[in-house]
């Protein structure tokens, strides 16, 4: 129930407005407060783990605090991992080992789980990780008040899909004094508008289609294969993109600031700007506590190469246990290793001003944006798919079986309902695609917009789309899995 | 923030006035060939079908055309006897006269609690006969607040805005393969394979029939004596796999007895009274519907028994 959209925003509202009748220095216990009940909503045992590991990383960064030694950091991170490992990964490594095993002639019964895995478990320990890391680096002062560090690991909008904040960027907002802050309180109502706009017009109305055509895809043509992994792409980022804007906003409506996660990744030129712009909280996290800790690129390329690697492959990981997202992850990897990092541009000298490019730097940066899309597309697919060799079995068909026909079309298109009416919601959702798209290129790629709030033409004209278009009751939040 | 407040409000108005428009004058547009916005605007019509999709598949409107009569065949996908009257209503209090009344037999539409899975008829009717719908359907038992609520949202708000906002490729489509409620062309479209048959699935677990789905069938009759309407219930063939299953074959028999006891005379035209060979997989797309050949073949047989009614 926690997860329906309609609780989730009902629960928001009615938060905010406890929120902003108590006086200014209890509000954290309201968030707390809600937090924990809206945690226990989705299910009170898991509850009960998230919060023995916020209080087990708050107890041990107090001694972090005081004595930073490595030992009291690795006793403090071990169990937060370990929570992840057993819940997350447990049941997959007994059963790649015992599959392993059984190759090489020794028969094992691995003894599975049955667990189920707490909503939110991979968001909350990387922002408990970081916590640790920050204190113990000193980049963070531990935070005295308990109850102030259990609402920052739990806080409610953040549990579903993130965004990871960092504890620096959310505790240091309990010091301010503001009582009512305008412009975030405008800039959340925005953003809770696109995102409603991103999962019920466009994900929900995907999301069967990609369904359908992922569950028998042996036997559709090459056109609507192609055509699916291309909407899958664009499923995956508006359902989760549009949660973590919705999350964002709502931290918004309660006062607390958090950075953009998204920014038009598909607008990117080379895979090394798509992951700068994609699940930004994640990609930072890796970075900062993974690949500069590994060391970074102070090191010899071939080292460097590795790391990057570990990175991608820990990220795949993250996703998911399956060796899915391990090769996704992997192929990712690789991709970045050997796409040649882009020139800075350089300002003129005398002037101060970069060069406008000429038209054959528009058509290169065109082409570059639409191979990169497409690649990202491609690695969707291993993503998305059971295995790996169903996944390579996808793009074996999409490519040999595509043929552009009448039929084709008509069969690419039928999924979306699966009579006749399939075509009016196909031409309604590439055209709220193309509003959304010029949306993306205008004004998210757009660096003057990124402290201000977003035009409210765009945001009415999503409401709109949104009440005509939307389709209720059945959103999926893929990255509520993860 | 004033401003994205007062923008949103005037669109939420706009918004508002547009769905009032839709949900009332959208029965106006030019007919697309199919519904009952057509068959108001036509006023009399000699035989009327009015059933589910197997109806739509499983009768040739080119071979009832032949007929010296006129036939319409109004159709919504998963059209139950609840729905059917609630059409049936609306046809008369919108001064449509009927000379012979056909109802889709099918006994699984009765099992089913009231429910609207073809949001087309919405776009044929008036805001009333939609809040007699929302009526009837409010009456679902083990219904949550927030399946109501979506329910709501789509009977007012968001049934067929897609269609509608694409209306003229909608009317162009629809004309192109739909004639007096019927599919064009259905003669030569051939039927499945006995082994795509023959592994299709049963239907799942029924629990019986409705209690108002059978009043919906005694109104229905009431409802033709009132306004002297000759009345039968017509059974499209099946393939022989699902007529052989128990469920089907209990329930065929109850509705039939119930039909006959409350109209006080026999109404009833069963497939087999009339059918071609329920065994021949080229007659049937799936357990259900007709291939093209088979409502054809049917429709022609048919076409005769009504010339002996």
């Amino acid at each position: 129930m926690a997860t329906s959209l309609l609780f989730t925003i009902l629960f928001i509202c009615g938060t905010a407005v406890v929120y902003y009748i108590v006086p200014l220095q209890l509000r954290w216990i309201v968030l707390l407060v809600a937090s924990t009940g809206f945690y226990i909503a989705i299910e009170p045992l898991l509850f009960v783990i998230a919060i023995l590991s916020a209080l087990w990383t708050w107890w041990i960064t107090r001694s972090i605090s005081i004595s930073p030694r490595k030992s009291y950091l690795a006793v403090g991170i071990v169990p937060v991992i370990l929570s992840l490992f057993v819940f997350k990964y447990y049941n997959f490594f007994c059963h790649s080992a015992a599959q392993f095993l059984e190759k090489l002639g020794i028969m094992l019964d691995p003894a599975v789980l049955k667990l189920a895995m707490p909503i939110g478990i991979s968001y909350y320990t990387f922002k408990l990780i970081a916590y640790q890391v920050d204190v113990f680096k000193k980049k963070y002062t531990c935070e005295p008040n308990p109850g102030k560090f259990l609402t920052y690991a739990l806080f409610f909008p953040q549990i579903v899909c993130g965004p990871i904040q960092r504890p620096n960027q959310f505790l240091d907002q309990f010091k301010n004094t503001t009582r009512f802050n305008v412009h975030l309180f405008d800039c959340g109502i925005r953003l809770i508008i696109l995102g409603l706009f991103k999962i019920l017009v466009i994900a929900n109305q995907i999301q069967p289609y990609v369904n359908q055509v992922y569950s028998r895809f042996e036997s559709t043509s090459g056109l609507a294969l192609l055509c699916n992994a291309f909407f899958y792409s664009i499923l995956i980022y508006c359902d989760f993109s549009g949660c973590s804007d919705i999350a964002i906003g709502s931290g918004n409506l309660l006062g607390i600031q958090c950075p953009r996660n998204f920014n038009a990744p598909y607008f990117s030129k080379n895979i090394h700007e798509f992951w700068k712009r994609w699940h930004i909280s994640l990609t930072s996290w890796l970075r900062d506590y993974i690949y500069i800790p590994l060391g970074g690129n102070r090191v010899s390329k071939p080292r460097q190469k590795l790391n990057v690697l570990i990175t991608f492959l820990t990220s795949g990981l993250w996703h998911g246990a399956n060796w899915t997202f391990i090769f996704w992850g992997l192929m990712h990897g690789i991709w970045t290793i050997l796409s040649p990092r882009p020139p800075k541009i350089k300002a003129d000298e005398d002037t101060g001003t970069t060069k406008s490019p000429g038209r054959w730097s528009v058509a290169k940066a065109i082409l570059s944006t639409i191979g990169t899309c497409f690649g990202v597309t491609i690695a969707w697919i291993f993503f998305r798919s059971e295995n790996i060799s169903a996944a390579f079995r996808y793009i074996w068909r999409m490519f040999t079986q595509l043929r552009i026909s009448a039929q084709a079309i008509q069969d690419a298109v039928l999924p979306f309902s699966g009579d006749n009416t399939s075509i009016y919601i196909f031409l309604t959702l590439i055209m709220c695609l193309i509003v959304f798209g010029i949306f993306e290129k205008k004004i998210i790629s757009n660096p003057k917009y990124d402290d201000k709030p977003l035009p409210a033409a765009w945001i009415v004209t999503f409401l709109v789309l949104t009440i005509l278009f939307g389709k209720f009751g059945q959103s999926s939040f893929i990255y509520a899995n993860f | 923030m004033k401003r994205l407040f007062i923008a949103i409000l005037l669109s939420l108005i706009v918004i508002a006035a547009l769905i009032a428009v839709k949900n009332e004058y959208a029965r106006f547009l030019p007919s697309a060939g199919l519904g009952m916005s057509a068959l108001v605007q036509r006023g009399h019509i000699d035989n009327l079908f009015i059933g589910a999709s197997t109806f739509r598949k499983g009768l040739d409107i080119e071979v009832l055309e032949q007929m010296q009569q006129q036939s319409y065949i109004l159709t919504y996908n998963g059209n139950q006897p609840v729905l059917m009257l609630m059409q049936l209503e609306y046809l008369l209090r919108n001064h449509v006269s009927i000379g012979h009344l056909y109802i889709d037999f099918y006994p699984y539409t009765v099992a089913q609690t009231p429910s609207l899975s073809d949001t087309r008829l919405l776009a044929d009717t008036d805001t009333q006969f939609k809040f007699e719908l929302s009526r009837q359907l409010s009456q679902t038992p083990n219904q949550s607040i927030s399946d109501r609520l979506t329910q709501l949202y789509e009977l007012f708000v968001s049934a067929n805005n897609t269609s509608l906002l694409w209306y003229p490729i909608y009317r162009k489509v629809n004309l192109s393969r739909n004639r007096n409620g019927g599919l064009l062309h259905m003669a030569n479209q051939t039927g499945s394979t006995k082994e795509h048959l023959d592994q299709l699935p049963h239907f799942g677990k029924r629990d019986g029939l409705q209690p108002q789905q059978m009043e919906a069938l005694a109104r229905i009759i009431e409802l033709c004596k009132q306004n002297q309407i000759q009345l039968h219930f017509l059974e499209i063939p099946k393939y022989h796999l699902l007529l052989q299953d128990p469920d089907y074959i209990e329930y065929a028999n109850t509705i039939a007895s119930f039909i006959v006891d409350t109209a006080k005379d026999d109404i009833v035209i069963r497939a087999d009274q009339v059918a071609p060979d329920t065994t021949n997989p080229a007659f049937f797309s799936d357990l259900v519907h007709m291939s093209g050949m088979g409502a054809h073949a049917f429709t022609q047989a048919l076409a005769k028994k009504i010339g002996s009614i």
